[in-house]
């Protein structure tokens, strides 16, 4: 199919785009920002927050651009008075109900409707003093906390839960000021946090780990995740030495930012009480401690004894398929090389 | 696979998916597929004898009975060829065989497929049509294909199907096996397998066993080792006297458990290495504290073989120590200097593996990752194989005939029963049995009954019931699920408490020695 | 047109404030109704303004209103209408109280713009135009409140959520709703939304004339929605994925029975909603198979009969009982009906052809064949007249292009339709004449039978006399007028009269006090749906005479709501919902007049048709529904043209 281009103009530059390409990326092309907080790259618009809207020349009414195509020779103008207008009171209707709680906020310094407050401007909302809360925080799951009054309904949550893990599992209760999102079917939810991971603001934390560490005082550490073969790309967040965190970046590695709940949450093993600490060896049936090269050294003794009486085939590797390839590669370097069999498998079968 | 994770799904018009649960154990893999169907209108068959989630995006769901995976894929070529939808340029040009195959596949009209499989005939005419007469049609399978003692006849029937349709080479197609742990392609390409060297030079080959041992300055053995599917056999024989087995536990995942405890209590001696007192380890004469993923550096290779970095985060507890590092410990012991540093290690695995070779620390961390092969540092990487022209020269088409499994319900055993993961645990779940957010979800061992079945034999959801099979008994709970048909049950072997491999058998495929975790027969009973 | 003391509904502003009644200017084009439900409306506020019809309302305390109302309806989509209209609420409820400051008033001003023009869909977009017109036409009653000087007239308001598809929708199905759901990929929800009042969405998504997309918006700015494939699409879907739909009543069972007769759309529909509210209910059908007109008269390869059998087998899930085969009347006596049965309802369409009153008619010429019997035979599978190779069908409408089209699917050698006006007159679908064209039938204007010709008791040809276009008549259409001396004789073995169907009404043999019409209609009350006899109903062609699909439905919808009335001794009237839809029809909340003023550059979705060629000699299905992707593109076209209407009394 070969594509169609399009002829546009936006704030005066000319731009070239196929056929179908919306407003808003025709835009990012030619390096135009416009302002946006419900778009999300892997979701299809929503169309929500209105601050995309843009004016096209000749046309009596704005159009938002995330949802709008291009047409041949339009002009599109991304900032009036009217767009300002628009834009600046979308905004100041969003913190009517959101509270200015970025200081106990676990979102404090990476929140988008922060980052546009700012870019805005705006110290004040003389519409009227507060709305009445929502409530308390709710549990929206139970690794996944919901801060009613910080969410501003973009319903990037609802998108990514239907649109990405076809779940559909939490969706807009009831009308108006009074509408929120609620999980509407508790079993299709299993906490995969796929909502967790789109949600612009502080609306939707993890509340696995009880340390908090502020975005600052932490490390991340871009990783591979460690369970199935997809090689999911994560990042821990590292506080002193223990990981509070798996967090994912949009667009990076095979997954794109998706996780799944061994993903993201299934990263408590690694600090666990069982976790083995020190070399053991069994004495009349029980494990010992022991020093390192005291274990060491009675391997040695001892698969060279088994060696030496049976022949190198007698000893047998099992490697694994959790280790990394430079240990995998070692470990049968070693068979091969020094204990002398190629008696090595490991579980790809199972 | 043949085709990258992206490529196969998103560029494909028809995607076949069969014995693979992707939603549980390749979730954001399933992600895709649904994308796929939702934004791009591909049509998805599903071939699964459970009604997995993605059958509700599929155009069509074939349901066979377990087993019989070579009958329903003969059947879809006996539909392809005789409406001539079967690609002869691509056939003639880069495959051979294709008259025997087509002997062969003849004899599998979908009405006879139908008596084999129970898959009604007009269904799998349709599927056979909607996968023909595709322009790029992908196949997904995991271990639902493999794990049968005809796993191998299975992959290679899978690979005739794509051929001659051909669907081998190009975007959106290919046949792609799902792979179930994070590097148990890296495991492979590694050489830790008993009979190939890293980059898959078998072992048994001159050339080959000069050239390691030239570069590891040491002699290697020429003779193949034996697969682990055969340790049983070699203790019992008396060959085998020491196991060293580094992250790994048998002693829940492999089959015929009650048989396998017996055989590694007679070893002399066995040396574990791994993160927790695994029931593995509980045989072990030393243990040895190893490092998890969070507290390492190196690469992993995904499914799409591409090699991807390993980040230490953390520091490992107390004195445990990374794999690497352990080993180069040992190696020193016996005399030997083996580097710790991992990229070290990656440069020396550059240089004997040829598909690596082009693969630098750098360039994974430049380019989100590289896919082998990479022969040298300017190649791109290959996300497809086989583009323009099959590895091997010319694609064998290797006619099959279908195996039933090797063990039949019965009177006794009238259930067939049939193995699996779920979507919260990971393989025997040391790891995701200690993280609460996943046991919340799945806290204990549940076997799935249809409704039908539970009702005859006077089963509630929930239930204690034994199950049984000529190998041993576990006692689980049920869970009524339409999920499986009649006469199906379906376990899942994270739980060691209720080891589902105490039941099953060890009927090995010839050529992989991958055991048959789908089908064995057990019987069930109220607790 | 009564007094209006204010509008600015139409382009034109009215303002009769302070004047004499005898000086008032009287608005053109301006319908709203004075009366809703016996109550004199004092104001109506709505989508394109005021309408005040009293002096004295305190315009303050409606805009107020209106935007509780607003509140009510708004879907929590986006934040301009979410929020917005919740401020405004409350700001004009402190300017009712006298609270409100005076630099209040520009908020409601600027964020009123700010709402009208960015928000989402038309509910934000039109719920503000009213409150900008106050502001700029009631500017004195603003600046009062703000000073302090309240007025309240406390009166009564009521809404209700509307769009121009919904309302020009016979069963006012929540269009924008579930092509929204579409959109989002939501299909199961959006067939779920359809059946809260449709439960044939396979069938109607076919065969439907769709008003709606003669009153959609998008119309204005590049081609309707295809609201009629959306349908089909949803429908499709959960067919070929999930096979016939099962369902659940919504009421526990009851003991009391309703008797349908008819199988066809109207009473399958008023099946559904009965047996959904626990009702037992049997339908007796005179044919073999369920469809009625649906089954008989749509060929194929417009609507699959399986399509009617598993939509019909899904209503059949919820308990209700068909016996085809059985004609009241004869089979079993009406009166044994209601000897067995709590209620009744009639619903037994239109299954005879009307006469042409031309000679030769009567003389039971082989080959003389009505167009209804020409349609049941077919669908039968079986060629009517195997001998006749050359067809001549008189008529203008569906019946009669359908025949034509069966015709060459038969084989038949020529086909030829003869219609007494021109093309531009044909009651029949635009899309039904010109795929009948590409066929290749051969159309004869202005054209009209005089004598059918017969011998040795078979027609061999028909007496054709031209015809010319006089006066309008009633419907508005001129009227043809035969040329005189222009007769000319047609050579042909088949002739098939499908000018109009007639109502046979031997159902009701034997039955006394229930009224009919002269045009064999049965007569009910528009409120109750009752006919003259106590627990009996009636619906659908029957009571309409020959109408649309969908119109056969709603009225089977609104019957089973009455039976249920009835049956629990309830009064037996509409709902306010249903007296809100018929205020706005007659309000029209479509303006074919409108100017959109947006840019949005996405033609509609075509739809794939087999050629011509391949389809004219084949009975399958020629339509080729949406794919995914497809479905969510047109789906995405939708403008959601919410608005609120709201009468204060």
């Amino acid at each position: 199919m070969s594509e169609e281009l399009v002829k546009l103009k936006i704030d005066g530059q000319e731009v070239e785009v196929p056929r179908g390409t919306t407003i808003l990326q025709a835009a990012k092309k030619l390096g135009i920002r416009i302002p946006t907080m419900c778009y999300h790259e892997r979701l299809t618009p929503i169309g929500s927050c209105r601050m995309c809207m843009v004016e096209v020349k000749d046309y009596d009414h704005p159009v938002p651009a995330c949802m709008t195509p291009v047409e041949e020779d339009i002009e599109v103008i991304t900032d009036s008075d009217l767009l300002f207008e628009i834009r600046r009171n979308a905004l100041k209707l969003m913190l009517l109900n959101h509270p200015l709680d970025c200081p106990i906020c676990d979102k404090g310094g990476e929140c988008d409707l922060q980052d546009l407050v700012y870019e805005f401007q705006i110290d004040k909302v003389e519409f009227q003093e507060k709305l009445p809360n929502k409530g308390l925080p709710e549990y929206a799951t139970p690794f996944i906390r919901q801060w009613a009054d910080r969410c501003i309904m973009c319903l990037r949550c609802i998108t990514a839960c239907r649109e990405i893990t076809g779940r559909q599992a939490i969706d807009i209760v009831g009308k108006g000021w009074d509408a929120r999102v609620a999980v509407v079917d508790e079993e299709a939810c299993k906490s995969c946090g796929e909502c967790l991971f789109v949600c612009p603001t502080g609306a939707l934390t993890d509340k696995l780990c009880n340390i908090k560490g502020r975005l600052w005082t932490y490390n991340r550490v871009q990783t591979t995740c460690g369970y199935c073969g997809v090689g999911c790309q994560l990042e821990l967040n590292v506080y002193e030495n223990k990981v509070i965190k798996v967090t994912s970046k949009n667009g990076v590695g095979p997954n794109k930012g998706s996780l799944c709940i061994k993903g993201r949450f299934g990263y408590e093993f690694i600090h666990s009480e069982d976790r083995l600490t020190k070399p053991l060896i069994k004495k009349n049936g029980d494990f010992v401690e022991a020093s390192w090269d005291e274990a060491l050294t009675l391997i040695k003794d001892k698969l060279t004894e088994i060696k030496e009486k049976y022949g190198p085939d007698s000893i047998y590797g099992l490697t694994s398929a959790r280790a990394t390839n430079e240990e995998n590669y070692t470990f049968q370097k070693f068979f091969r090389s020094v204990i002398g069999t190629n008696n090595i498998d490991h579980c790809a079968r199972l | 696979m043949t085709n990258s994770i992206e490529d196969m799904t998103l560029k494909a018009e028809v995607i076949l998916v069969t014995g693979s649960n992707t939603s549980e154990c390749h979730p954001v893999i399933a992600n895709y597929v649904r994308e796929a169907v939702m934004k791009n209108g591909a049509k998805l068959i599903v071939v699964d004898p459970k009604r997995i989630d993605l059958v509700d995006y599929a155009e069509i769901w074939l349901q066979p009975k377990p087993g019989n995976n070579v009958a329903w894929i003969n059947g879809f070529m006996n539909v392809i060829i005789n409406n001539n939808l079967h690609d002869e340029e691509f056939i003639n040009e880069h495959t051979e065989g294709f008259e025997e195959l087509k002997k062969v596949v003849e004899r599998y009209t979908p009405e006879y497929v139908e008596e084999i499989t129970g898959i009604p005939a007009e269904k799998l005419e349709k599927a056979a049509k909607i996968y023909g007469e595709a322009k790029a049609a992908s196949i997904l399978y995991a271990m639902g294909i493999t794990q049968h003692s005809n796993g191998t006849d299975n992959v290679k029937s899978l690979a005739n199907l794509a051929m001659i349709t051909g669907n081998i080479g190009k975007e959106g197609a290919g046949v792609n096996p799902l792979r179930g742990q994070n590097n148990v392609q890296g495991a492979c390409d590694m050489g830790g397998l008993p009979n190939v060297y890293p980059g898959y030079q078998p072992v048994d080959n001159e050339e080959n066993c000069k050239k390691f041992s030239s570069e590891w300055g040491a002699s290697c053995n020429i003779n193949k080792g034996a697969p682990l599917t055969e340790i049983p056999n070699l203790v019992e024989e008396g060959k085998l006297k020491a196991l060293y087995i580094m992250g790994e536990n048998p002693l829940v995942s492999d089959p015929d458990l009650n048989h396998l405890k017996k055989c590694i209590e007679k070893l002399d001696f066995i040396v574990v290495q791994d993160i927790f007192m695994t029931e593995t380890a509980q045989y072990a004469d030393v243990v040895l504290p190893g490092a998890c993923f969070a507290e390492k550096d190196g690469t992993f290779t995904n499914t799409e073989r591409r090699v991807q970095r390993v980040r230490k985060a953390v520091n490992p507890p107390g004195e445990a120590k990374d794999d690497l590092t352990i080993l180069s410990m040992l190696a020193e012991k016996f005399g030997v200097k083996y580097s710790n540093n991992p990229e070290d290690v990656f440069e020396e695995i550059r240089k004997v593996t040829p598909q690596y070779a082009g693969i630098t620390y750098k360039r994974i961390e430049e380019n989100d990752g590289v896919c082998w092969p990479c022969p040298d540092e300017e190649h791109p990487g290959t996300p497809i194989l086989h583009v323009g022209k099959i590895a091997r020269g010319k694609g064998l088409l290797t006619p099959i005939e279908n195996k039933p499994p090797v063990e039949q319900p019965d009177e006794e055993y009238p259930f067939i029963l049939t193995t699996g993961r779920r979507y919260e645990h990971f393989h025997t779940a040391t790891m995701t049995r200690r993280a609460r957010a996943l046991n919340y979800y799945s806290p204990e061992p549940r076997l799935e009954i249809n409704p039908e079945d539970a009702k005859q034999l006077g089963i509630n959801d929930g239930d204690e019931i034994i199950v049984k099979s000529r190998r041993g008994e576990v006692k689980t709970k049920a869970m009524i699920s339409d999920r499986v048909s009649k006469g199906v049950v379906f376990g899942c072997f994270h739980f060691s408490e209720a080891a589902i491999n105490v039941l099953t058998l060890h009927a090995l495929d010839p050529v992989a020695k991958i055991p048959e975790y789908k089908v064995c027969a057990v019987r069930i009973e109220k607790a | 047109m009564a007094k209006v003391v204010f509008s600015s509904w139409t382009e034109e502003v009215i303002d009769n404030r302070g004047k004499s009644e005898s000086e008032y200017q009287v608005p053109e084009n301006l319908n709203i109704p004075d009366n809703f439900d016996g109550k004199d409306i004092k104001i109506f506020v709505g989508w394109n303004g005021i309408v005040l019809k009293e002096e004295g309302v305190s315009i303050v305390e409606a805009c107020w209103k209106y935007m509780e109302e607003a509140q009510k309806h708004s879907c929590g989509k986006c934040f301009l209408c979410r929020i917005g209209t919740k401020v405004l609420a409350d700001i004009l409820k402190k300017l009712v109280e006298g609270e409100a400051r005076e630099s209040e008033l520009e908020i409601v001003k600027k964020l009123s713009v700010s709402i009208k023009e960015g928000s989402r869909c038309n509910l934000g977009q039109t719920v503000t135009k009213p409150i900008l017109d106050a502001l700029e036409y009631f500017e004195d009653d603003f600046k009062n409140a703000v000073n302090g000087i309240v007025k309240k007239s406390n009166l009564n308001y009521m809404s209700q959520l509307t769009a121009p598809c919904m309302d020009a929708c016979p069963i006012h199905l929540p269009i924008p709703q579930y092509v929204e759901a579409i959109r989002e990929g939501r299909f199961q929800d959006s067939l779920d939304l359809i059946r809260t009042r449709l439960p044939l969405p396979g069938i109607v998504g076919r065969v439907c004339v769709k008003p709606c997309e003669d009153n959609c918006r998008r119309m204005l700015l590049d081609g309707p929605i295809a609201i009629k494939h959306l349908k089909r699409f949803v429908a499709d879907f959960e067919l070929n994925k999930k096979g016939v739909a099962k369902f659940t009543p919504l009421e526990g069972p009851k003991d009391k029975r309703v008797a349908i007769i008819g199988a066809g759309p109207a009473g399958l529909t008023a099946a559904y909603h009965l047996a959904l509210r626990g009702y037992k209910v049997k339908i007796f059908e005179r044919l073999g198979e369920p469809g009625g007109m649906a089954a008989v008269g749509i060929p194929d390869y417009r609507l699959p009969r399986d399509i009617i059998k598993k939509e019909t087998e899904a209503i059949q899930s919820l308990g209700v009982e068909i016996a085809y085969n059985t004609y009241v009347g004869k089979d079993i006596k009406f009166s044994e009906l209601e000897r067995d049965f709590d209620s009744i309802i009639i619903s037994i369409g239109a299954h005879s052809s009307s006469r042409m009153g031309v000679e030769g008619e009567d003389a039971g010429y082989k080959g003389f064949i009505p167009g209804v019997q020409y349609l049941l035979d077919i669908n039968n599978g079986k060629d009517p007249y195997p001998e006749g190779k050359r067809v001549v069908v008189v008529g203008g409408g569906n019946v009669a292009m359908d025949c034509v089209r069966c015709s060459l699917r038969l084989g038949k050698d020529e086909v030829i339709l003869v219609y007494r006006r021109t093309r531009s007159e044909m009651p029949a679908n635009i899309e039904e004449i010109e795929e009948a064209e590409e066929e290749g039938v051969k159309f004869m204007y202005l054209t009209n039978p005089t004598k059918i010709i017969g011998k040795d008791g078979k027609v061999v040809g028909i007496e054709l006399i031209k015809m010319e276009l006089g006066e309008p008549d009633e419907s508005g259409r001129r009227r043809p007028v035969p040329i005189e001396g222009s007769e000319f004789f047609l050579e042909c073995d088949i002739v098939v009269p499908a000018i109009g169907q007639a109502i046979d009404l031997s159902v009701l043999e034997g039955e006394e006090g229930i009224e009919v019409t002269r045009k064999n209609t049965i007569v009910i009350d528009t409120e109750t749906c009752m006919t003259s006899k106590k627990g009996v109903f009636a619906a659908g062609d029957v009571v309409t005479s020959p109408d649309a699909l969908i119109r056969a439905c709603a009225g089977g919808r609104r019957a089973a709501d009455r039976v249920d009335k009835y049956l629990k001794g309830e009064e037996v009237a509409p709902s306010l919902e249903e007296k809100f839809e018929d205020y706005f029809s007659k309000i029209k909340v479509f303006d074919p007049a409108e100017n959109i003023g947006i840019i949005d550059g996405r033609p509609r979705v075509p739809i794939k048709h087999m050629p011509p060629e391949e389809r004219k000699t084949s009975f399958v299905e020629y339509t080729q529904g949406y794919t995914i992707p497809e479905a969510r593109a047109e789906a995405d076209r939708c403008l959601k043209c919410y608005r609120v209407g709201m009468i204060g009394y």
